[in-house]
């Protein structure tokens, strides 16, 4: 049962949204465009209402609010009833793609999950995002997502997506890992389809379309980017601003507010990400303003002058210091252009730059405006990918779709030759194979640092017990939870307790759990814990809670600039050696730790009054 | 011709796409951690100075050295396969792959789990290969040693381990054949409902290399988590070398210009699982 909640719960993501949109659509008697549209006007809807809510109704948002959801989201479903008969048409004229789809997203999920067992996550990002969505379900909202957690030390967006992640939760209450699992393969299934569609759009080939999809789906960028296997703010933007592509290329007058809703949106979603998709989509729709006749030769001039700036990218460095980002994380994301390029070949080798270039050279001299639009595009979003300054390759998110659609363009050029459906079949059998290869290539690196006992993930059984037992037995609000910033992370979440910053402890609680390990006496622990304050829940604990992991040893072990540095931490869980062992007895020893929680993964101390 | 047209391009369509699925698999960088094999809770992986079980952020790792190694001779001399200036001197030279292809391919082979980590070390005519074969948390690793100069008859090769000098090391019997405080053998018995006993005053000889008399130990570190188990066949020996901190898997010898030796090592979570 859970699991049929949890599959339920993560198609709500998608689907709630686009109910809402369809039904402010139809209110303000505007024509319906497209999927897109609905999901990006009900997600502004719902994130405007929410917030209208939250500050009309105050202290009662928290008990009123959910049983508002309950009572409307049921009503939108009966008010698109109507609607089944469109999805009716479009899933017995796509069937088959569709089909085919779904099997590709299995395969690359399968992969992707390959020695990680059903529900553990792989994303790290997910604990620090369900932390807040915990924060906003618990009646704690704020434009600013550093108001709502200290767990969040930059505002790089609203917590519009946190949003989206709470309406499903309010509605079913779901196990959030399985949940979580199940709504990063339906994005994966989404990012798949959007793909097909687009290319099928701008190459009218079904069999390019799902090249695309193929090239959308294995190649995965393991670092920093994560497309299209993790679903994170930036991703989501990156889906849906390739959905919006042919309807900013296709730009007609009725769309205008449709359209600038969905620009709010991208922005809203994440500043930046969004800001770069919002401004490449503004300058579609403007070159596409050029007359016919002068347009082709307008494209060309562009994809060459393009060409050159991005040749020079890698010389430009913008001066400014931007090192102060998540307290000097920054740093460890400002790479040089070789790096960048060893990233890519660990991320897609050889074949998706070869069949992106003989895309791009097909597409100059041979192609429809449009997709010469799609070129340009794909290469004025590697501009600032290749830009010296920090997290540049983040950037990457937007470019990940479109070069994918132009590299399926090239590939199909040898595709094209072989008339035979069989051999058809054997070479893309063989693509599929190779990528996979490449996907397992990829999948690695990120898998290495997350290997435990028999498993790939961040968080071991021992620790899911422990979270469990933590939000059964201790108050959510007056919890105070200490452990190194991992386990902070991990168990955060899942147990609903607070703590200070997850991952993202700031360097004073740092620098106290620096004092603890080196303290001479369970006293003088106990002091050093009572000295931790959360930064945005100002009333004080009354329970302290101190939790030893096998992975908070671990972190203890690393050199003092490494546990003030917030890009280092032990990134997988691990049982307690013998000497951890030890030092638990040590403080077992002494009245002010009760011992409350004991796992061969992780003990659990109360710090007792 | 116009029947062979379509088949000729057919034919040219795949070499091309094959062409290019090659040199884009061959453009495939292999993530830094590409020779590491996960084994239990310990990663394994080749170095130039043998192989090695380790965990991420713990300074502790377990070598299996050619350095270490050691072969008997027929007056009862234990020698060095690779003498201290020779280390020094970097006399040995040393790849884990045999060549530009194989370190493709085998890259290729341990994305699907066929991992067969190999070393190889050469000087001259003279040869020392050693081969792991993985099997869940079971290692077994070969030792094969080629024209290895002696001047008495050879009659035993030893592989070796290294450890950690204040490890615990004993017995399924419980026989403990480490120095440690009593404070941590009483803690050890106490939280793992354990009963380790003394044995390492017993062994009976004052020599570099005791025998131990069982074919196997279990190794737990202080600071990480885990133990190995040490195996020897029947046919083979298990020594101790409690100055240097090594255990050895001594088999007889066959061929005297080709030697060759295996030992096995499983890696477990805990006792329990140890089947302690």
């Amino acid at each position: 049962m859970t699991l049929i909640i949890a599959l339920i719960s993560a198609v709500s993501f998608f689907v709630l949204p686009v109910l809402l949109g369809n039904f402010i659509i139809t209110l303000f008697r505007r024509r319906p465009t497209s999927l897109v549209s609905s999901f990006t006007i009900g997600s502004l809807a719902y994130f405007v209402f929410t917030f209208l809510l939250y500050y009309l109704l105050s202290s009662s948002f928290i008990s009123v609010y959910p049983l508002v959801i309950k009572i409307f989201t049921p009503l939108l479903l009966l008010f698109n009833l109507k609607y089944l008969k469109n999805i009716k048409i479009t899933l017995k004229t796509n069937w088959l793609p569709l089909i085919g789809i779904s099997i590709l997203a299995s395969i690359i999920y399968f992969i992707w999950r390959l020695n990680t067992a059903y529900p553990l996550p792989l994303n790290w990002d997910f604990f620090h995002h369900q932390t807040l969505v915990n924060q906003i379900i618990s009646g704690r909202l704020s434009f600013l997502n550093s108001r709502i957690s200290d767990t969040f030390v930059f505002n790089g967006y609203t917590p519009i997506f946190h949003l989206l992640l709470a309406w499903p939760q309010w509605l079913f209450s779901p196990d959030v890992l399985q949940f979580f699992w199940w709504l990063e393969f339906f994005y994966l299934f989404s990012a798949l389809t959007v793909t097909y569609f687009v290319a099928n759009h701008f190459f009218h080939s079904k069999a390019t379309a799902f090249i695309a999809a193929i090239f959308s789906g294995f190649i995965f960028e393991s670092f920093i980017i994560y497309t299209p296997l993790m679903l994170i703010p930036q991703t989501l933007v990156a889906l849906i601003f390739l959905a919006l592509i042919p309807q900013f290329i296709n730009y007609q007058n009725h769309h205008k507010i449709n359209l600038t809703i969905s620009l709010i949106f991208l922005f809203l979603t994440h500043f930046v990400i969004g800001t770069l998709a919002v401004f490449f989509l503004l300058a579609l729709l403007f070159i596409s303003k050029i007359k016919y006749f002068r347009l082709n030769f307008a494209i060309n001039s562009l994809i060459l002058i393009t060409l050159t700036f991005l040749a020079l990218s890698p010389f430009i460095s913008i001066p400014i210091d931007l090192s102060f980002i998540n307290q000097g994380e920054a740093n460890a994301f400002n790479l040089s252009l070789g790096k960048k390029l060893e990233y890519f070949q660990m991320f897609s080798g050889f074949i998706l730059l070869i069949s992106y270039f003989l895309g791009l050279i097909r597409s100059f001299f041979r192609s429809t405006s449009s997709l010469k639009f799609i070129a340009f595009l794909s290469l004025a979003s590697l501009v600032p990918v290749f830009i010296s300054i920090p997290y540049s390759l983040k950037f990457y998110v937007i470019s990940h779709f479109l070069l994918s659609l132009i590299a399926a363009f090239g590939f199909s050029s040898i595709f094209k030759l072989i008339k035979s459906y069989s051999v058809r079949c054997l070479v893309i059998i063989l693509l599929i194979f190779s990528l996979s290869l490449i996907l397992l290539s990829s999948t690695k690196s990120i898998k290495n640092t997350l290997k435990n006992y028999g498993y790939d993930s961040q968080i071991s059984p021992s620790e899911l017990l422990a979270a469990n037992f933590l939000n059964s037995h201790y108050d959510h609000i007056t919890t105070l939870l200490i452990s190194d910033p991992a386990t902070q992370q991990i168990l955060e979440p899942l147990s609903h307790l607070n703590t200070q910053g997850g991952a993202y402890t700031n360097i004073d609680t740092r620098n106290l759990l620096v004092k603890i390990n080196t303290s001479n006496s369970p006293l003088e622990v106990y002091q050093n814990l009572h000295q931790i304050q959360d930064t945005v829940v100002k009333t004080k604990p009354i329970t302290y809670l101190f939790a030893l992991s096998g992975r908070y040893f671990r972190w203890q072990t690393f050199e003092t600039w490494k546990k003030q540095n917030i890009a280092y931490n032990a990134w997988s869980p691990s049982p307690l050696a013998f000497s951890n062992l030890n030092y638990i007895n040590w403080l077992k020893s002494s009245p002010s730790f009760k011992l409350v929680f004991f796992t061969p993964d992780i003990a659990i101390f109360e710090l007792q009054p | 011709m116009k029947l062979l047209l379509p088949i000729i391009k057919n034919l040219i369509g795949l070499i091309l796409v094959i062409a290019l699925l090659v040199v884009g698999l061959y453009g495939l960088k292999p993530s830094n951690y590409n020779d590491s094999v996960q084994v239990g809770l310990f990663k394994f992986s080749p170095f130039q100075a043998g192989f090695s079980l380790y965990q991420d952020d713990s300074p502790y790792s377990y070598r299996f050295s050619p350095y270490n190694d050691f072969v008997i001779d027929s007056q009862g001399n234990y020698s060095a396969l690779v003498s201290k200036e020779e280390i020094i001197k970097d006399k040995y030279q040393y790849a884990i792959y045999n060549n530009f292809f194989d370190q493709k391919i085998s890259y290729l082979l341990s994305l699907i789990n066929f991992n067969h980590p190999r070393l190889f070390y050469h000087f001259g005519s003279t040869q020392f290969k050693y081969s792991a074969n993985i099997n869940q948390n079971k290692i077994t690793l070969n030792q094969e040693i080629i024209n290895l100069p002696h001047t008495h008859p050879l009659t035993a090769t030893a592989q070796t381990l290294s450890y950690y000098c204040n490890d615990f090391i004993f017995d399924q019997k419980h026989n403990l054949y480490t120095d440690q405080a009593a404070s941590d053998i009483d803690f050890f018995n106490n939280h793992y409902n354990f009963s380790l006993n003394w044995f390492n005053h017993n062994l009976g000889t004052n020599a570099d290399w005791e025998p131990i008399p069982t074919n196997s130990v279990y190794l737990v570190n202080h600071y990480s988590p885990g133990i190995i188990k040490f195996e020897t066949s029947k046919n083979q020996q298990l020594l101790i070398n409690r100055s240097f901190c090594l255990l050895a898997a001594t088999s007889p010898t066959v061929n005297q210009n080709n030697l060759s030796n295996s030992l096995t090592v499983s890696l477990f979570k805990n006792l329990r699982e140890a089947g302690l």
